[in-house]
């Protein structure tokens, strides 16, 4: 035991001092705060000015009430700027064109004579193409007039002319099943936020533990060879039992991993408290003070035991891969499978975060090597059985048992084992030589 | 005393009278007494028909050998003899298919780690930690105190003459100033048995003698240290027991005194002021080289040398004879290199 945490506690030091280390988490923890003030950024730079866009004025009287929808309108950056006619349709473009050289207004509308199904045909006129979203915005305008005009035309009453238009009512309702331990089964459904949190969380998740699999996996991979090559394994094998120091190494660097992770939980944290933040955290409808955290906190739990699992399952295993490779040159060859198989896990995780529970989701959830991707995607959105989510940790944490086994027993014989990599006969021969 | 131990023992009378004897006898014959030390009671580290098998060729075959308390013992052999694989059955890293390792007169467990120390012949530590760093870890990690190891690494490296050297990384040092940090990593801990795996390769004439120095340091002070080395005039200067290992067996073992007299004398040296003729004629003489101080000659028998030394005084004043002992260097070869001359 003390041993094991010698074995550790070296590790974390010698990570945590390495200049890679250091720089990489103030890179992303950089990239996060840039990130998570982007829209607070963008607010800053957007909303003051509104698009000005002319409108050359007839005698329909079209272009007054577009002005005025959007004068009613809150949250638009359109503002409509009214030309008055100037008889000739000649002087009225010089007009527009003045103005549009002058960078008073962003492009001009215009109505032309000829009709289409009872309405003028729009013409807009700008140096730029016309945004995605500008255009929207108009063509819904005109086409609000147009039903209009014609709703009048056909003589109908406004209400009917609303009934004519309100939307079809559609409300998504995200069920899930908690405390069936307790005997009936009681439904509680998601709110909105929840649904965003638990999308969010889980998205998280699966990131991070990619990342860190990866990250982490390799390097103790890396730091074994290197341990190997640089032959100090010699010394070392002599002094820790091989089991000890290679679950030490584990667990030093999942220490290193979790408290980066930590580290950036902290940036998140702190820059959706800052007090600017939270106006836009409201704005796109994430109120904390709305969730349940009943509903929350088994996501969380399971999360957290998945993605210890999941670490202690790779790296194991790539501790024994780092173990039977004496060169590092050597070693992204023979990580490659490994990188396959949690690359796998990841993206099926991730293209199937919109139809949590599809059969691919269902049945890759119970395969170890993906069940920490996919489990935590299904726990966060979708709906497991309690017996489903217990069995795959069950057949995980056999794998974990069993990987961790071969893993200890190619590493003791990998450890002493120099020259090529050893194939699998090789390894099995070594193992009956050595003994273990 | 006599009277203390007759109680605690409950010897009887007639116990008592073969007691005294022997008692005396053992005060009057100090030799014995330091043989019976030696062979029986001090012994640290015994190796008994320790055999290992690999899948196709056996590494070690039925070695014995038994190093005491405050003992160099030299483990000799060719590339690929099984010295390595001894080492490695010894440290606990793998274990004898046959026979068995004792220390202390126990078998191997977990614990003994903190007893051992281990100098490999492939050099290695961490390119990229510091010295003091990843001593006092590895003294650690061998269940040694990290003050006591600190104090340890300070009083080693000021001996070595080197202690700007603790806040050095290892990438850092020559390979030479490597070579004494990878010594003190084999001892730093105190180890009771210490093996070393050409310790002193690849060091200039007086780091070997630095080295050297305290090897002789460490045995004086009770280690027990299993030897290995190409170098056999380190081994003559060192140890007093050997065993020279070909090809996975024990060719020859013992007390290198011992083992020079059973080898014959076939080197003469002569010292002379005229030339010499007619050495060819003396039956038993093999070559004749001639040298700066007279001649050196190869014989097959002991008995030449005399007919040697009255032929050059026949003829010349001579100045310098003698009759050479075989250099463990001409034993080694002639036992590992010639094929089946054992």
């Amino acid at each position: 035991m003390n041993k094991l945490l010698t074995v550790a506690g070296f590790t974390i030091r010698n990570k945590l001092k390495t200049k890679a280390f250091i720089i990489t988490t103030l890179i992303i923890a950089l990239i996060l705060c840039i990130g998570l003030n982007i829209p607070y950024i963008i607010t800053l730079f957007s909303s003051d000015e509104p698009t000005k866009i002319g409108f050359l004025e007839d005698n329909s009287g079209i272009a007054e009430s577009v002005d005025q929808y959007f004068q009613k309108q809150e949250d638009t950056d359109v503002e409509i700027v009214l030309f008055g006619d100037k008889d000739t349709v000649k002087e009225n473009e010089q007009m527009a064109m003045n103005k549009l050289d002058a960078g008073e207004i962003e492009g001009y509308l215009q109505l032309k004579n000829e009709e289409v199904d009872g309405f003028p045909v729009v013409v807009y006129t700008s140096q730029t193409s016309l945004r995605f979203n500008l255009q929207n915005q108009l063509q819904n305008v005109f086409k609000l007039l147009k039903t209009d005009i014609v709703a009048k035309e056909l003589g109908l009453s406004s209400e009917e002319q609303n009934i004519l238009l309100s939307p079809v009512s559609f409300e998504s309702v995200e069920l899930s099943d908690t405390d069936t331990a307790q005997g009936g089964k009681q439904i509680e459904e998601k709110n909105e936020t929840e649904e965003a949190l638990s999308l969010f969380i889980s998205y998280a998740v699966i990131i991070l533990l990619f990342m860190g699999i990866m990250i982490s996996g390799q390097l103790i991979a890396t730091e074994i060879t290197t341990e190997k090559s640089s032959r100090v394994m010699e010394i070392l094998v002599t002094s820790v039992p091989s089991l000890t120091q290679m679950f030490g190494k584990i667990i030093g660097m999942f220490i290193v991993s979790v408290s980066q992770i930590l580290i950036f939980v902290a940036v998140l944290v702190v820059n959706i408290l800052l007090p600017h933040n939270a106006e836009v955290m409201q704005q796109i409808n994430l109120d904390m003070s709305n969730v349940d955290m009943t509903m929350i906190l088994p996501i969380i739990i399971y999360s957290i035991l998945l993605y210890f699992m999941g670490f202690l399952l790779y790296s194991t295993l790539f501790a024994a891969i780092g173990s039977i490779v004496s060169r590092t040159e050597d070693l992204g060859q023979a990580i490659m499978p490994m990188t396959f198989i949690s690359l796998a896990g990841f993206y099926i995780a991730i293209f199937s975060i919109s139809m949590p529970d599809s059969a691919l989701v269902v049945w890759s959830s119970f395969i170890p090597f993906f069940t920490p991707f996919v489990m935590t995607l299904r726990i966060g959105l979708g709906e497991p059985a309690l017996w489903e989510i217990w069995l795959s940790l069950g057949i995980l944490l056999a794998t974990i048992l069993g990987g961790g086994w071969l893993s200890a027993k190619i590493y003791r014989t990998g450890v002493l084992m120099y020259g090529k990599r050893p194939s699998i006969k090789e390894l099995r021969k070594a193992m009956k030589a050595f003994k273990v | 005393m006599i009277v203390f131990l007759l109680k605690k023992s409950r010897l009887a009378f007639r116990d008592f009278v073969v007691f005294v004897i022997i008692f005396h006898m053992l005060i009057l014959d100090g030799i014995r007494l330091s043989l019976l030390e030696r062979s029986f009671v001090m012994t640290t580290l015994k190796l008994d028909q320790v055999t290992k098998q690999f899948v196709d060729k056996t590494a070690v075959d039925h070695i014995d050998l038994s190093v005491s308390k405050g003992e160099i013992y030299g483990l000799l052999g060719a590339n690929g003899a099984g010295k390595t694989t001894t080492m490695r059955m010894v440290l606990g890293l793998i274990y004898p298919d046959e026979g068995q390792i004792l220390y202390n007169g126990k078998a191997f467990t977990e614990e003994l780690t903190s007893k051992l120390g281990y100098l490999p012949e492939e050099r290695g530590l961490y390119p990229k930690v510091k010295v003091s760093d990843q001593l006092l870890y590895l003294a650690q990690l061998r269940g040694y105190s990290k003050k006591q190891a600190d104090k340890n690494l300070k009083d080693w490296l000021e001996r070595f003459d080197v202690s700007e050297y603790y806040n050095k990384k290892v990438e850092e040092l020559s390979k030479g100033n490597q070579q004494k940090i990878q010594f003190i990593a084999s001892v730093i801990h105190d180890p009771e048995i210490l093996i070393l795996d050409e310790a002193f390769s690849g060091l200039d004439p007086v780091n070997v003698e630095l080295l050297k120095g305290a090897v002789k340091d460490l045995r004086d002070g009770g280690t027990c240290i299993l030897f290995s080395t190409h170098r056999m005039e380190h081994v003559e200067e060192l140890c007093s027991n050997i065993s020279i290992l070909d090809r996975s067996k024990t060719v020859l073992k013992g007390n290198i005194k011992k083992i020079k007299s059973t080898f014959p004398r076939e080197r003469v040296i002569l010292g002379v002021e005229n030339e010499i003729s007619g050495f060819q004629s003396i039956t038993g003489v093999k070559s004749v080289h001639k040298k700066s101080y007279g001649y050196e000659i190869n014989i097959s028998e002991v008995e030449a040398a005399q007919d040697i030394l009255k032929l050059a005084m026949d003829q010349s004043t001579v100045s310098r004879f003698e009759v050479l002992e075989p250099t463990l260097n001409e034993i080694f070869i002639k036992v590992v290199g010639g094929e089946g001359s054992e």
